[in-house]
């Protein structure tokens, strides 16, 4: 049956692709797939760049704070510009502005990831389970989600973390998790009654397969990609939500965040003492973390979707397919 | 010797509104070891239904499916052994591996669910592999579905069902999706497999032509009802329900082209290889009794004027004309009617009330008032269309 | 007028590629010629490159896909000379597609926009190429269209969700005919279709060619439909043509094996019950050049050659040559094949004045056919037709 339209790659030469020989099994499966998955991220140069900016922002916040002084010691003349000494010069109480920048790498992709990992599971469970089970199960986690989706999420949260104040950065990663999980979990519901119908999954019933064994080997594996890119979602939602809350001075303000550092020079008149070395470099973090996210999302989306993937004309030798 | 009894299945879906969607309607039929029974229908008929039924992935609203003179549950862990006997094959190759694993995973699983030892599984899996000739099966288990081409996947998908050993195979509509020069590699392994190993095989499909040549058996079937059953050559040369008739000259025939450029002569019939005489009576008979004519018009060739439903030059189209050419119209059930009342030619007052299941000649029945017994002598006069 | 032979639409040697890190051969070196209100049939199993093609010769081709060979004219009334459609100017094309050459794709779903009526989608097409049309004159005209398809015209009103696949269909050969084109190009049309619509259509495309004249190019997988319907038949395999030719000669003994092959995997519904074999293997990598013939790997005929050399479009030859003993082929006669055509080397040879050549009428591209040592022997009207 061919359903080719002329912007799909035909899938003419979908024909046996030659076995490399070598592990057995599982093994192999896995290797074969890390190596496909290797060979995907090189193709897609945003996946590319997204993943590099990424891993440096990771490295940073592991292993800087080794290399650095006590952020929060004394250690210079206030609101000094730029030096030799402190490359992105000093706070208004004389602190080293780079050190800080360093060590709030860490709370904040704490922040990110842990709510982002919370958020994820959350979902994950309440919206596969949910169109697995079906019946009244899924009926009222499937209210549950809608009702949670619906509540604005920003006043929650700035009600929330103004009441558990005190909590530390845990009451905020909660916060936050709990307000973000439900969009995926709507997705994932979705995605779930899609495959469950799928003839792969009623083969497996057939055959008399277990109800839970159905869903965590042939089903789950299929939502990963939509897992992971929930996932990353939020996470940059965290982040953004972490620094929002921070700045409006709603934050932990005990831990290093880069959102408490913009809280910290906005209080100080930075912006108005144009001491942008204090408030710009936390904002751009931000941003390019952020960005970071969204182009290995984007490369995800475009490695899974082919009818996404650009396609660049090599030099053409005359333009014969203009529209 | 194994059976699989199935007696008045009725399937229904509930709807948002109003009475549930009886998909399938008081459908009985039996099938036996070493046989094919063909279930041809088109889309929509409930066909596909049945089968989801059988494999118990769908629940019926009524009747007994009884194995071996056990009745089945319909769920639970009664079903286990009737799961190990029962197998599906599905419509869609794309669709029915797990893209996520290697074939390997397709048919190991089905084999230890069903109480294979973890060791020697892979040298099992091997020799199921090798008896869908997927070849060699060392190399074909660690193939992911999407290296194999469609046939090749469709050859899995039979592996995988015959892995619990199974008795009866139900395959719905297993090569509709795969190109034509692949279809009948897949069918005659079907075949060759039902011999082998005494299979019973469901074969439900829409196409005609393959029924007749892969099944003893033949039951057609239109919106949930069971409208004509018997042998397969019965049913596809001497069609007696309308509907199958209809069905029967909807087909293509490459034949009829040959009829037309050899200006009908004798000679250019005998030409085509194969086709005998009995072919173009059999066409005649299906097509161009002047009620077919009209309701299908399957083409006399393009000068043909009855294959022409208005005269060129003529734009308007009748209220008549449209209704009868209106064949995907899929009016609600009407009440206790016949339910190819609609589209029937030959209807009459009689078909208001339904027909039961008439025999046409031995073993050959038709869900048809033309078959009850005060029709049979007066039949070949009342052509007379009821509306 | 049309032009010489009165063909409306000329392809010679047409290769489309679909670029990427391994690009795609999906269109190999394709000829062939359209005539004035003739069906053209076109088979091939998925992957052999027949929508390809279509797109290739309507000028619809989207990247990744991109001609990268041959040339395709048509055949311009009003100036009376073939025009090469990959040299029009942008609004030429834009007229000359749907005025001239119209498309009914596979899925009319897909065709048709979900949401706006029938009525707003006729009117779109009309405004687009008629200058100044009324309200009132896209109404009437889009209810005559419905009419002329066998729709309800109340149904004008419809949004594509409210009506059947077969209606849907309808309204896509509406569509195409909307601006009495020349040529309709129909695209798997009724694949995603029940027997019984499928048949209705059929007629109806059949019924409206009769009545309207315009030239069709069907393209399907399903030969046996297409013998029925179709007056000549392009059967591609790999991306090449394998035959070409009459479909009733075609039908009742094809040339090429692969045809062959496809004929002995139908069965036919009222037939004896023979013997059916289906062709073993799978279709080409076309993402490796092919050496030889494509369909060499699944050949039961093959031998060295075939693997070797690529073979050419050639008329099948006469009954008692080895070629034909092998193959068993009925030489039901072949309507003026000419010695040039052999020679043609798979492409249209170009006349003295730049039009199409003679060509033989039945042509298939097999190295069997040549198994006599020598040029193809011509044959010329032994049988005749009737």
């Amino acid at each position: 049956m061919s359903v080719a339209a002329p912007s799909a790659p035909v899938p003419v030469g979908e024909g046996p692709v030659p076995i490399r020989g070598g592990l057995p099994g599982a093994a192999r499966a896995a290797a074969v797939r890390a190596r496909r998955g290797l060979r995907h991220i090189r193709r897609s140069p945003r996946m590319m760049v997204g993943s590099i900016v990424l891993l440096v922002f990771v490295l940073l916040a592991i292993f800087g704070p080794m290399f650095e002084t006590n952020p929060n010691a004394f250690v210079g003349s206030p609101l000094h510009a730029p030096t030799g000494r402190f490359l992105l010069g000093t706070t208004a109480s004389g602190q080293d502005v780079l050190a800080q920048l360093i060590d709030s790498a860490r709370g904040t992709l704490e922040v990110g990831f842990a709510a982002g990992a919370i958020a994820t599971v959350l979902s994950v469970f309440i919206g596969v389970t949910g169109a697995l089970v079906g019946g009244a199960t899924d009926d009222v986690l499937n209210l549950f989600t809608n009702v949670v989706l619906v509540i604005p999420g920003l006043p929650l949260v700035i009600i929330v973390a103004a009441y558990v104040h005190s909590g530390g950065l845990m009451a905020t990663i909660l916060v936050i998790a709990f307000i973000s999980w439900a969009g995926s979990a709507r997705v994932l519901r979705g995605m779930t009654l899609s495959l469950r119908s799928r003839d792969y999954v009623l083969a497996a019933r057939v055959y008399g397969e277990s109800t839970w064994r159905v869903i965590v080997v042939e089903v789950l594996p299929n939502l990963s990609a939509i897992i992971i890119s929930g996932f990353i979602f939020s996470v940059i939602f965290a982040i953004l939500t972490q620094a929002g809350l921070s700045f409006l001075g709603l934050g932990d303000t005990s831990s290093m965040t880069w959102g408490n550092m913009l809280y910290l020079a906005q209080n100080d008149e930075a912006l108005t003492s144009g001491a942008w070395w204090w408030f710009a470099p936390p904002g751009l973090c931000i941003a390019i973390v952020g960005t970071s996210l969204a182009l290995i999302n984007f490369g995800l989306d475009e490695l899974l979707n082919p009818r996404l993937r650009v396609w660049r004309e090599p030099k053409a030798k005359g333009s014969e397919d203009v529209l | 010797m194994s059976q699989l009894e199935v007696a008045d299945m009725v399937v229904e879906f509930s709807q948002r509104r109003g009475a549930p969607l009886r998909a399938v309607d008081h459908v009985s039929f039996v099938l036996q070891a070493g046989k094919t029974l063909a279930l041809v229908g088109e889309s929509g008929s409930g066909k596909s239904t049945i089968v989801r039924a059988l494999g118990r992935l769908q629940e019926t609203a009524g009747g007994t499916v009884r194995l071996d003179n056990e009745l089945v549950p319909q769920k639970g862990r009664a079903l286990k052994s009737y799961r190990r006997r029962v197998q599906l094959v599905f419509q869609d190759p794309f669709a029915s591996l797990n893209p996520a694993y290697s074939v390997a995973h397709h048919l190991r699983r089905p084999l230890l669910v069903h109480g294979h030892a973890r060791a020697g599984v892979d040298h099992d899996v091997e020799a199921l592999l090798a008896s869908v000739n997927l070849v060699p099966p060392g190399e074909m288990m660690k193939r992911f579905p999407h290296e194999l081409s469609g046939g090749q996947r469709q050859r899995v998908a039979i592996a995988r069902a015959l892995a619990p050993n199974p008795d009866f195979l139900l395959a719905d509509e297993p090569v509709s999706m795969l190109d034509v020069s692949i279809r009948l590699e897949i069918l005659k392994l079907l075949d060759d497999l039902k011999s082998q190993r005494n299979l019973a095989l469901l074969y439900v499909t829409h196409d005609l032509a393959t029924a007749r040549h892969f099944s003893s058996e033949i039951m057609v079937m239109y919106r949930g009802q069971i409208v004509e059953r018997g042998t397969s050559d019965d049913v596809i040369l001497h069609p007696a329900h309308p509907y199958t008739r209809l069905l029967a000259s909807a087909a293509p025939h490459p034949e009829r082209a040959v009829l037309a450029t050899a200006g009908g002569s004798g000679e250019g019939a005998s030409a085509t290889g194969g086709i005998g005489d009995g072919a173009f009576v059999g066409v005649a008979e299906a097509a161009g009794n002047g009620h077919f004519s009209s309701l299908a018009s399957p083409g006399n060739g393009p000068a043909g004027p009855s294959g022409l439903l208005v005269p060129p030059g003529e734009e308007t189209v009748t209220e008549e004309e449209r209704l009868r050419r209106a064949g995907e119209a899929r009016e609600a059930a009407t009440g206790s009617a016949c339910r190819f009342i609609a589209r029937c030619p030959f209807a009459t007052e009689q078909c208001h009330r339904e027909p039961p299941e008439l025999e046409v000649s031995a073993g050959h029945r038709a869900r048809c008032w033309l078959y009850g017994s005060a029709n049979v002598a007066e039949r070949q006069g009342s052509g007379a269309r009821a509306s | 007028m049309s032009g010489p032979g009165d063909i409306v639409l000329w392809a010679e040697d047409v290769r489309v590629d679909y670029m990427g890190e391994a690009p795609t051969h999906a269109v190999r070196g394709v000829s062939f010629t359209l005539r004035r209100g003739e069906i053209l049939g076109v088979a091939g199993e998925s992957g052999c490159g027949k929508s390809t093609l279509a797109y290739a010769v309507t000028h619809l081709l989207r990247p990744p896909a991109r001609l990268v060979g041959g040339t395709v004219r048509y055949w311009d009334t009003a100036r009376g000379e073939f025009v090469d459609i990959m040299r029009m100017a942008p609004e030429e094309l834009r007229r000359w597609r749907w005025e001239k050459v119209s498309m009914v794709f596979q899925s009319a779903m897909n065709a048709l926009n979900p949401v706006t009526s029938l009525r707003r989608q006729f009117g779109d097409v009309l405004r687009a190429h008629i200058d100044g049309i009324g309200s009132a004159e896209v109404e009437a005209r889009g209810r005559r269209l419905l009419e002329m398809v066998g729709i309800d015209p109340a149904r004008i009103a419809s949004f594509p969700h409210e009506l059947s696949g077969g209606m849907r269909q309808r309204v896509g050969i509406a569509m195409a005919l909307a601006l009495r084109p020349e040529v309709v190009v129909l695209d798997e049309p009724t694949t995603a279709l029940d027997v019984v619509v499928q048949r209705e259509i059929l007629n109806e495309v059949r019924r409206l060619q009769a009545e309207l004249g315009f030239s069709v190019i069907f393209i399907t997988h399903d030969l046996s439909l297409l013998l029925e319907i179709c007056d000549r038949l392009v059967v591609m395999y790999g991306g090449e043509v394998a035959e070409l030719g009459p479909a009733a000669r075609i039908a009742t003994g094809a040339a090429h094996p692969y045809t062959q092959g496809l004929m002995r995997s139908t069965p036919t519904l009222f037939g004896d019950r023979r013997e059916l074999a289906g062709i073993p293997g799978s279709p080409p990598d076309l993402r490796k050049p092919v050496r030889g013939c494509a369909f060499a790997p699944r050949c039961p005929h093959a031998f060295e050659l075939c693997v070797e050399e690529r073979p050419v479009l050639a008329p099948p030859v006469a009954a008692g040559t080895a070629g034909a003993a092998v193959l068993g082929v009925t030489p039901a006669g072949s309507a003026g094949g000419t010695p040039a055509g052999s020679a043609a080397g798979g492409s249209t040879l170009p006349g003295p004045d730049g039009r199409p050549g003679t060509r033989a009428e039945w042509e298939a591209a097999c190295h069997l056919r040549g198994a006599v040592p020598g040029p193809a022997p011509a044959v010329g009207g032994e049988g005749g037709v009737g």
